[in-house]
């Protein structure tokens, strides 16, 4: 975990920490000292100082239930996952399950696991099960049958898992500690130990794929580091576990990776250096004809290798940002002037080359993409620049980079700040979205008015319902919204295709079209009736994406919602507004759209009701065209 | 971790408050990573006190 700064003294600050009296300020603590590089020891002492996690919550930290159902020991890595999960700010209440006893708890409704109620659930499951009885011998269609077995035994379990708890299922790929047989003929026979557990994972990885289950990769993973970095004959023989000590640190960030992505948490933004980061060198120093990049050096093809990465993650939806110290004409001609570039000015959404403070400039970066500071990975090779803003913007991500430039990818992937559990048609586009941001922000600066600005933007909204090729962006956009999300509930694509399917729910996506392009899926809607009062249609979810703040989507969508709910009879919309460190973007929402406080003055932070008569509901006026689908 | 704890040659697993096999399996870890050594699969399991964890370590090579 490379990419994480080493603590300067561990053991003074866990003592600081523990002799906090407050228990908000410890868990504030510990959960810093988790942002360090920590070995298996120094996780387990600071997961003890964490302490057994109460239903009582703490402020800016969220709870998760997870349940580990494993056919090896694994309560060694509990205290990882835990720790893992204050680094990204989750509380993690851990279940294991009896050892080998997956099948029984998912099974049986008496179960521990079902008092627990996970809400996700991993299946940490050896290959030795799913591999026994093949004999060396099985040609490769008894090969394939006899893990199909297997697999769909695991699709049972899954489905189980989904059912029972409308968990989130994750599957963790199948460790390769077998040994060679025949040697390099291991891999042209069938049958072999090796060949087995590859044929697992494909095969794994096709059922996951079409269940919509989510995969921890550790098989990946190990052969990254090596099978000794991940597995301990010694550990296994002494105590069946089968991932090693030493690998528990990694095996807990990788895991929680995923449960954090599901719930929105993962990075959005890469912000980039320029001078000895994206190229070699000082432009303001060295010149055009000076600097560093490109094939024919070795560190210009480093420094290649690293804007061929970013250009990778551009493509799968991450936002690019530049933030340098340099003067801004000489930065932007480097991306426009030298042969060596692959990044172009186009693919960077916000550039920022000025000789401030770079804690300020990621502050104006945040805010013009219109996206949290906590969504920002800061990549600078000085570091000085590095340690300032681990001091002053905790909240934004800082790879401790290597010394040397060969390895500043590898460093940046291995932080898997960017986990994905989706990747849909609007990710592929939401780089260019964000450049035609910058398009609308030049036609609004030209603009005489607001007025005028949203008149020139010649706006469509197409809306229709929630339909099944929508799921899986709907799902990650409910999930990662946490600005426009009066409630941040969360849900899973099951959950979604229960509610799309449901005859008295009311689901609406919205797509917001404009002269520069197609903003994508931006908004959903998702309308209920009150069980006691079927006039009564209660907003259940509502979520936008920041990149339309402020085009009267909210306006357009709200008298598209009321005229369905008349149309179907209804007399009133309610409505909730939970406030978040996050949402106070639209506290105003509600009375904005006309309706009515229906609670009285509630304590802070509580919940705040809202309620719109629809015979009083007078639609407002937008710039917004409507293309029904 | 509890600075209370004081360890002897004598001490035993039953000794210790709280000792379960995954605080034994992390003593040992400790141990492996603090002094660069591995203990044998063999070792692991007659360690019957202390006393016999540092026999076991002085007797191996550094």
């Amino acid at each position: 975990m490379t990419w994480l700064p080493a603590a300067s003294d561990f053991r003074r600050d866990l003592r600081a920490a523990l002799g906090t009296a407050d228990s908000t300020t410890r868990v504030e603590k510990l959960a810093s000292l988790a942002q360090h590089r920590l070995g298996f020891l120094e996780t387990m002492q600071l997961d003890r100082s964490l302490g057994r996690i109460t239903s009582d919550t703490v402020p800016g930290f969220s709870l998760v239930r997870l349940a580990i159902l494993a056919s090896s020991t694994v309560d060694h890595l509990v205290p990882a996952i835990r720790v893992a999960g204050l680094r990204r700010r989750l509380l993690i209440d851990v279940h294991v399950g009896a050892y080998g006893q997956h099948r029984q708890d998912l099974l049986d409704p008496a179960s521990q696991l079902y008092r627990f109620g996970p809400q996700t659930v991993l299946l940490s499951l050896t290959a030795r099960d799913a591999t026994a009885g093949v004999s060396l011998t099985a040609t490769t269609s008894e090969v394939d049958q006899a893990i199909a077995r297997s697999i769909d035994e695991l699709r049972h379990l899954w489905r189980k898992a989904r059912e029972a708890f409308k968990a989130t299922v994750i599957q963790q790929t199948f460790l390769d500690a077998t040994h060679p047989v025949f040697g390099s003929y291991d891999r042209l026979v069938p049958g072999t130990p090796s060949r087995l557990v590859a044929r697992l994972n494909d095969l794994l990885s096709q059922a996951a794929s079409s269940e919509g289950v989510l995969l921890l990769d550790i098989a990946r993973a190990s052969e990254r580091d090596g099978i000794d970095a991940w597995f301990d004959a010694v550990r296994w023989m002494q105590a069946k576990m089968e991932i090693a000590p030493q690998a528990a640190p990694l095996y807990g960030d990788l895991a929680v990776r995923i449960i954090a992505a599901q719930r929105g948490l993962s990075k959005k933004c890469l912000v980039l250096d320029l001078d000895d980061t994206l190229w070699g060198g000082v432009i303001g120093d060295d010149g055009l004809e000076g600097i560093v990049l490109g094939e024919g050096s070795a560190s210009g093809e480093a420094h290649l290798a690293l804007q061929r990465y970013v250009l990778q993650l551009k493509a799968r939806g991450v936002i690019l940002a530049v933030c340098s110290k340099n003067d801004p004409v000489i930065a932007e001609a480097v991306f426009r002037d030298h042969p060596e570039m692959v990044l172009k000015r186009p693919d960077i959404a916000a550039f920022v080359a000025n000789w401030d403070d770079k804690a300020e400039n990621l502050k104006a970066i945040a805010a013009r993409l219109n996206i949290g500071l906590d969504s920002l990975v800061f990549v600078d090779d000085n570091p000085v620049e590095r340690a300032r803003i681990r001091e002053s913007l905790p909240m934004v991500a800082v790879p401790e980079l290597p010394e040397d430039v060969a390895h500043y990818v590898r460093c940046v992937a291995d932080a898997g700040y960017f986990e994905a559990v989706s990747f849909t048609p609007d990710d592929q586009r939401r780089s260019d979205q964000y450049a035609a941001n910058a398009e609308r922000e030049a036609l609004l600066g030209s603009s005489e008015s607001m007025d005028d600005f949203l008149r020139g933007l010649r706006m469509s909204v197409v809306f229709g319902p929630v339909k099944a090729v929508d799921f899986a962006r709907v799902t990650q956009l409910i999930n990662k919204t946490n600005q426009f999300n009066p409630t941040t509930r969360r849900c899973t694509a099951e959950e979604l295709a229960a509610i799309a399917a449901a005859p008295e729910a009311v689901t609406l996506q919205f797509r917001l079209v404009d002269r520069f392009g197609d903003n994508g899926l931006i908004s959903v809607l998702i309308l209920r009736p009150d069980p006691g009062r079927p006039d009564v249609l209660e907003i259940e979810t509502w979520v936008m994406s920041c990149r339309v703040f402020g085009r009267e989507l909210e306006f357009e969508a709200m008298n598209i919602a009321v005229e369905i709910a008349r149309r179907r009879g209804a007399r009133a919309l309610r409505a909730n507004y939970i406030p978040t460190k996050k949402n106070g973007v639209i506290r105003d929402l509600y009375p904005s759209l006309g309706f009515t406080r229906a609670n009285e003055e509630a304590p802070a932070n509580a919940a705040i009701h809202w309620s719109l008569n629809l015979a009083e509901y007078v639609a407002r006026k937008t710039h917004i065209d409507r293309l029904e689908k | 971790m509890d600075d209370s704890i004081v360890l002897t040659k004598e001490t035993r697993r039953e000794d210790v408050p709280n000792w379960d096999s995954l605080i034994y399996i992390s003593f040992i870890v400790a141990v492996e990573i603090e002094l660069g050594i591995k203990f044998r699969v063999a070792d692991v399991e007659s360690f019957a006190n202390v006393g016999a964890i540092v026999a076991q370590i002085k007797s191996m090579p550094r």
